[in-house]
This record gives C-alpha cells, sequence and structure tokens, in this order.
C-alpha cells in the first residue's frame, strides 16, 4: 500500500472519521505504518493476524480506491508525443501501483514494438502482457529502488512519464569483462553485415556498443530517447561507414577499459582462435575484420608494453 | 501452418538430424506467419549466405538468430564446418537463457 497515502489519512484522521475510514481502521493503518519504519521502537506493538486480516481486505481496497483518484504525474525529457504521454498517464492509472514509470520508444517513436512499464517493487520479475486496445504488448520490469543505479534502468528514469518524483541516482558504471565486451562486438559486426541480406534484422546490438561507448568512454548515461537517436543515425549510414564506427568504438573501449599487458594477452589468444575458425567456417568475411582490428589494437598494446 | 509440418519442410532444410526445442511446437501455433519468415531464413542460411555468431561456450558451434517480432526467437546451431543440430522457437526469456548458455550472452550486470 502506498506509504504516502497512508500517512496523508493518519495526519488528516478529522477529515476521514467516519465517512471514509472508522477510527478504529485509521489507528490500525497507524499502527501498519509504525511497523514498517525502519529501526522501529520497541514498544512498537506487532499487529496481530485479525488486524492483518483487516487491513489486507477492508483497508488496502479502499486505500486501492483512493489511489485512483491521484493524478500526479512526472514527465522527463523532451519530444514525446503528446498522445502518448496521454496514453502513459492512463496506463499508470491503470496499473494502480505506487511507483512506476513508464520509458522507451513507446513514448517518442511512431514505430513501437512494446510498451516498457517499471514498477518499483521489492522484488524483481519481469513479463509481458497483451494489451487490450492494440497487438502490442505491456512489458512490465519491477526492479528495485536500488536497480536506478545500473545504467540500463538509470538510463530509462532519464527519459520517461512516472507517477512519483524520479530522481536519478548517480550510476553505478562496472567495467565489462572482456569476453562480453568483444562478444557484443562481433555481433553488432555481425548482424549489420547480415543486415544486407536479412531485411528484418534490427542490428540492436549495435545499440548495445553505443551505450556501453558512451557509458565508459564518455562517462555518459545516454537516456533512451538520445541512445535511440544515437543508434538510428548509425544505422542509417552505408553498411561500410557503420563498420567503421562500430570498430572505432571497441578499439576505444578496449584501450580505455584494460592494461595493455592484459589486452595484449587476451588479444593474442583471442585472434589465435579465430584464424583457427577462419579455416572452418566458409563465409567469414565478418572473421577477418575481427582479426584486422583486433589484431590492430593488439600490436598497438605490444608497441605501449615496449 | 502445423507445427509437425513446419518441421517437415525444415527438415527438408536443414537436414533430418536436426532436433528442435520442447517450446518449438507452442510457439510455432501462437506466432503469426511464422512459416514463411521462418522457411525462407532457414533456406539463406543453409545457401551460406548469412553470417554465423561464434558460440564461446560451444568451440564446435555456429549460431544463427532470428528475431522475430519483440519477443520471440528462433537459434539454429550448425557445428563447425559439419551439419545443422538445433533449431529453437520460443520467447525471449528462453532466447536469454540459451544465449547465457552458449556464452553469447552475459551474466547481465544491469539485470
Amino acid at each position: 500500500m502506498e506509504k504516502k497515502i497512508l500517512k496523508n489519512i493518519v495526519e488528516n484522521k478529522a477529515k476521514f472519521v467516519p465517512l471514509l475510514f472508522t477510527a478504529k481502521q485509521v489507528n490500525l493503518i497507524e499502527k501498519y505504518l509504525q511497523n514498517m519504519k525502519k529501526g522501529k521502537d520497541k514498544e512498537t506493538q506487532k499487529m496481530t493476524p485479525t488486524e492483518k486480516t483487516i487491513l489486507y481486505s477492508t483497508i488496502k481496497k479502499k486505500v486501492d480506491a483512493l489511489m485512483l483518484l491521484k493524478e500526479e504525474f512526472h514527465i522527463k525529457g523532451q519530444n514525446m508525443i503528446p498522445e502518448r504521454v496521454e496514453k502513459a498517464k492512463e496506463i499508470l492509472k491503470a496499473i494502480n501501483k505506487e511507483k512506476a514509470f513508464i520509458s522507451g520508444t513507446f513514448l517518442f517513436a511512431q514505430d513501437y514494438n512494446d510498451i516498457d512499464i517499471y514498477v518499483i517493487s521489492n522484488k524483481r520479475k519481469q513479463f509481458h502482457q497483451k494489451e487490450e486496445t492494440s497487438d502490442k504488448e505491456l512489458h512490465f520490469i519491477y526492479i528495485t529502488e536500488n536497480d536506478l543505479k545500473k545504467p540500463i534502468f538509470n538510463s530509462a528514469s532519464q527519459y520517461c512519464v512516472a507517477n512519483f518524483f524520479i530522481e536519478t541516482p548517480q550510476a553505478n558504471i562496472e567495467k565489462p569483462a572482456f569476453s562480453d565486451l568483444v562478444m557484443t562486438y562481433e555481433m553488432a559486426v555481425t548482424e549489420i553485415m547480415n543486415s544486407e541480406i536479412d531485411k528484418d534484422e534490427d542490428q540492436k546490438t549495435s545499440r548495445e556498443l553505443i551505450f556501453e561507448y558512451n557509458l565508459q568512454v564518455k562517462n555518459i548515461v545516454l537516456d533512451s530517447y538520445t541512445l535511440s537517436k544515437r543508434f538510428n543515425e548509425v544505422i542509417s549510414l552505408k553498411m561500410n561507414d557503420k563498420i567503421s564506427i562500430i570498430n572505432m568504438m571497441a578499439k576505444e573501449l578496449l584501450i580505455k577499459l584494460y592494461s595493455p599487458t592484459y589486452l595484449y594477452n587476451e588479444l593474442t589468444k583471442f585472434v589465435k582462435q579465430l584464424k583457427k575458425d577462419i579455416e572452418f567456417i566458409d563465409l567469414h568475411d565478418h572473421l577477418l575484420i575481427f582479426v584486422e582490428v583486433l589484431g590492430g589494437v593488439k600490436d598497438a598494446c605490444r608497441r605501449t608494453k615496449s | 501452418m502445423h507445427a509437425e509440418e513446419l518441421k517437415v519442410k525444415l527438415r527438408d532444410i536443414l537436414g533430418n538430424q536436426i532436433e528442435f526445442n520442447k517450446e518449438f511446437d507452442k510457439y510455432t501455433d501462437t506466432i503469426k506467419n511464422i512459416d514463411d519468415n521462418l522457411i525462407e531464413w532457414c533456406k539463406i542460411i543453409k545457401e551460406g549466405k548469412l553470417r554465423a555468431n561464434r558460440a564461446p561456450n560451444r568451440e564446435d558451434a555456429l549460431v544463427f538468430i532470428k528475431k522475430i517480432g519483440s519477443s520471440n526467437r528462433c537459434i539454429v546451431i550448425k557445428i563447425k564446418n559439419g551439419i545443422f543440430t538445433e533449431v529453437h522457437l520460443a520467447d525471449h526469456a528462453y532466447y536469454d537463457k540459451l544465449r547465457k548458455e552458449l556464452g553469447l550472452k552475459s551474466d547481465s550486470k544491469y539485470y
């Protein structure tokens, strides 16, 4: 139950009793709030099972109904489609969660796949639900308050329609594992090259690399709108230009994140494996690019070392 | 197209040895126009026109990924310099799990 509403009821007891709540119910809410407090007093009595039953049946229903009247929205970011903002507000009202926000392409792009709904909760989970009025899906992502420090959620919270004031915290920037970064790079280039044949290929791994590049090299957490804009700028280029940008980002990321000695050792093994794979894979033009780019970084590391 | 019929067509293209994941039938029935999309794509990979991803956790394997809509995915696995072995069709959660197994996705530091 939303703490803010419960506090309001207790603080304005005279206005709610006896029309909306009984005095006993307000006392129970007060007790519930005391029990919720971190480091509560030793004198605070625990709620009895009967009290809990009353709280979660009668009182919760009334509080949920009151929450429907709450019309407070916070909009962060520019260039949103006005109708989508209104729709986002409607969705937030309908799902009736204490703290939730909607972010992603739904807010700014004509074409979107699904609607990302973030719910602040104690437990993490995610699931898809069919939207009643269209063929789109609602993508529910339950995260903890602390998860807003993670770059991906930090990015989403910087561009959103929320039913609460989001004070976006400083993002925790972690160094990715060498193998993960190289894998992302490989997939990004492979997708770009395959997109020339497979028109359904959306080249979305490039977006991950663009995000990581800005995060690690430029120290910027791109919000979802800016990220989408940068991604669209890159994928609208010709194939060779796209690959050049991705190569440049991968090189800069590797050099920025790892020491020359570590990089030299890892890349020596990696390039050796790539050359071995080339012998067994018929269509290997993408692997030749990796050998050239990663081999180049390896050589630069050797020169730095010496 | 019924799941069994689609499997026969895919076996014709990729070979009789291919195995399908358990959920394949269920997703064949729920994804719109899956048959045409998938058959055409499998023909292209069989012709060797698409580049494969290498799988860090399975050094002998090559992985082809097809995105279907926002949340469904098809993964075809081929042995390097050899035959096609697996076809997986499922939702995003299954796809993420399989990619982790293949070493194509890290245990996300984000989530």
